[in-house]
C-alpha cells in the first residue's frame, strides 16, 4: 500500500464510525441553519450581501475546525490504530502525515460546505426576488479558509500529542476559550503568544513577527509533539 | 524467516528484554511461556516491529515484503466501527485488497454479525474478530498474544485450527499463553522467558527426548531387542518406558515376536519445561 492508499484508509477510518456520522450530521445541520439564519438577516437589506451570509454560515465551521482537527489527530490511537499499518511495514511518520492530509481535506470540505450552504441560502433569497451583492465574497471565503485551516491544524497537533479524545478536546477548549481570552487582556506583548494572532495574520491584520511566534507556539509545537508521540508511543 | 540478535528493550526505568537471541523459522509454531512480566508481550511487539528495541538487531529477509498479522489483546479494534467495516479496513491493507467479508466472518465463526458494532461483541467474539483481522493480510508471521482468552472450547479448537493452517501455509507462528496444556498441543518450539531473558528453548519434537510407553505380552523379548538396538528403557508398574518414538518401539516389539497390548507416545509437559528452565530440575513426563 502506498501513501495515497494510506490517506484513503485514514479518511475511511474517520468517517465510518457512529460517532463520526452523528458529528458530521450535526455539523452540516449547524452550518445550513446558520446559513439560513444569515440569509434571513441580510435579506432585509437591498441588495443582500452574500459575503455576510458566508460569515454567519462559517461561524460553526470556525468553531468546530479545531475539534475536527482533534478527532483526526487522535485518530484511533486509543485502539492501537497505527498498529496494522506498522505491521504492514508502513512507517509511523507516514501514518502521521496521512492523518495530517486528512485533516486538511476535512478543513477544505468544511469551507466548501459553508460556501455551498451560503450559495443555497442566498439562492432562496434570489428566488424570493431579493437583489444580491457578491462583493467581498472571495475575501470572506479566503478568511474563512485561513481560520478553518489554522484551527484544524492546531487541533490536529494537540490531538496527536494527547492521543486521547477527552484531554485533547479539553486542551483545545482551554486554549481557544480561556488562554487566548486571558492573553488578549494581558497587554500588547501578548500578541506574540496568542493563538488568534496567526489567524489574524492570515487575514492581514497582524504583523509578521507576532504571526511567526504565534504559529510556532500553537501550530509548530503541537505538530512536532504530535509527530514525536505518534512515532514513539507503544502500540499495544 | 526472522532472527533476533542481542535484543534489549528498556521501558519505565527497567529492562523489559535483555540479550534475546532467537531464530524464528518458517512453518514452525513457537510458544512463549513465562511468568507475568517476563517480557512475552514486549518480545512479540519487537518481532512485529511495533516496538523498536533499544539494542540489538531484528533481521528480516532482504527485499521481501514480510507481512505480519498480530493479535495483541483485543484492544486494536475500534468499538464504534462495525465488524464488517473493521474487516474491510484490515483487508485493504493486505495484498489482495478487499475480500468477501461474509466469507471471512464465516471462517472465524462470526457469521451474520457484519453489521454489529465491535463494542457490542462478547470478549470471545472480539478475540475471534481480532484473529480474523490478523489473518486478513495472509501473514508470513502470525503473532498471537494470549489468543485463547475469553474463548469457549469451540473457540479454542478454532484457534488450534488457525495455527495449524498457518503452519501448513508456511507461516511462522509465535504464540504466548498461560494455558500451557493447550499450548503444548500447538507448538513446535517452547521459548521460556523470565525477567526479560530467554532462559531455555525446547524443541518439542526433539527425537532424542521422545519417550513412549508400551505393554507387551513377553517384555523380555522386547527388552532384548531394545538392548540390541542400543535404546534406553526402564520398567514401570504397567510396562516399559522407552527412549524412542512409539513407532520405532512398536516395530521392534513386532520384530522381537512380542504381542503389543498397548502403546502410546508421551508429549512434553510445558509445566515441566518451564519448571526445569527456571529451577534446573530434570524434565518429567506426562502421557498424551
Amino acid at each position: 500500500m502506498g501513501f495515497g492508499g494510506l490517506v484513503v484508509l485514514e479518511l475511511r477510518k474517520r468517517i465510518d464510525s457512529r460517532g463520526a456520522h452523528i458529528g458530521a450530521a450535526a455539523l452540516v445541520l449547524a452550518v445550513v441553519a446558520s446559513a439560513l439564519a444569515g440569509a434571513a438577516v441580510v435579506g432585509r437589506n437591498t441588495p443582500a450581501a452574500v459575503a455576510e451570509v458566508v460569515v454567519v454560515a462559517g461561524l460553526p465551521a470556525v468553531l468546530s475546525a479545531a475539534l475536527i482537527g482533534v478527532v483526526v489527530g487522535v485518530g484511533d490511537a486509543p485502539y492501537g490504530g497505527e498498529r496494522d499499518a506498522v505491521l504492514r511495514g508502513l512507517s509511523r511518520t507516514a501514518v502521521f502525515t496521512a492523518r495530517g492530509v486528512v485533516a486538511v481535506l476535512f478543513a477544505a470540505a468544511l469551507v466548501v460546505l459553508v460556501f455551498l450552504a451560503s450559495v443555497g441560502a442566498t439562492g432562496i433569497l434570489w428566488l424570493g426576488g431579493s437583489g444580491l451583492s457578491a462583493e467581498d465574497v472571495g475575501a470572506r471565503v479566503g478568511e474563512l479558509s485561513a481560520l478553518v485551516v489554522t484551527g484544524c491544524t492546531t487541533g490536529f497537533g494537540i490531538g496527536a500529542s494527547c492521543r486521547s479524545l477527552a484531554p485533547a478536546i479539553l486542551t483545545v477548549l482551554v486554549v481557544v476559550l480561556l488562554v487566548d481570552a486571558a492573553l488578549s487582556v494581558a497587554g500588547g506583548w501578548s500578541v506574540y503568544l496568542r493563538f488568534s494572532t496567526v489567524q489574524n495574520a492570515l487575514v492581514g491584520s497582524a504583523g509578521l513577527l507576532p504571526a511567526i511566534t504565534s504559529a510556532a507556539i500553537w501550530i509548530g509545537v503541537p505538530l512536532v509533539t504530535g509527530w514525536f508521540r505518534t512515532t514513539r508511543s507503544r502500540l499495544t | 524467516m526472522i532472527e533476533l540478535r542481542g535484543i534489549g528493550l528498556r521501558g519505565s526505568g527497567r529492562a523489559r528484554l535483555e540479550g534475546v537471541d532467537l531464530h524464528l523459522a518458517s512453518a514452525r509454531v513457537y510458544g512463549l511461556i513465562g511468568p507475568n512480566g517476563a517480557g512475552k508481550t514486549s518480545l512479540l511487539c519487537v518481532i512485529g516491529g511495533l516496538v523498536r528495541p533499544t539494542s540489538g538487531l531484528v533481521i528480516r529477509p532482504v527485499g521481501e515484503d514480510v507481512r505480519i498479522g498480530a493479535v495483541i489483546g483485543a484492544s486494536g479494534l475500534h468499538p464504534g466501527r462495525t465488524v464488517g467495516e473493521t474487516l474491510r479496513l484490515a483487508a485493504s491493507l493486505g495484498p489482495g485488497g478487499q475480500r468477501d467479508v461474509e466469507t471471512a466472518l464465516g471462517s472465524c465463526g462470526l457469521t451474520g454479525v457484519a453489521s454489529r458494532r465491535v463494542g457490542s461483541l462478547s470478549l470471545g467474539m472480539k478475540m475471534r474478530l481480532a484473529v480474523a483481522v490478523a489473518l486478513s493480510c495472509d501473514p508470513h508471521i502470525l503473532i498471537l498474544d494470549e489468543p485463547m482468552n475469553g474463548l469457549d472450547p469451540d473457540g479454542i479448537a478454532w484457534v488450534r485450527q488457525v495455527v495449524s493452517q498457518a503452519r501448513g501455509r508456511g507461516s511462522t507462528v509465535v504464540i504466548s499463553s498461560h494455558l500451557l496444556g493447550e499450548l503444548a498441543q500447538l507448538i513446535d518450539t517452547a521459548v521460556v522467558l523470565s525477567r526479560g531473558r530467554v532462559r531455555h528453548i525446547e524443541d518439542m519434537h526433539d527425537q532424542r527426548s521422545i519417550r513412549s510407553s508400551i505393554r507387551v505380552d513377553v517384555p523380555s523379548r522386547l527388552t532384548a531387542a531394545l538392548d540390541a538396538a542400543g535404546i534406553v528403557w526402564h520398567e514401570v508398574r504397567d510396562g516399559l518406558v522407552v527412549h524412542a518414538p512409539v513407532g520405532r518401539t512398536a516395530r521392534l516389539a513386532v520384530e522381537s515376536g512380542a504381542d503389543i497390548l498397548s502403546a502410546r507416545q508421551f508429549v512434553k509437559d510445558l509445566d515441566d519445561v518451564y519448571s526445569r528452565a527456571s529451577s534446573g530440575e530434570h524434565l518429567s513426563w506426562v502421557s498424551s
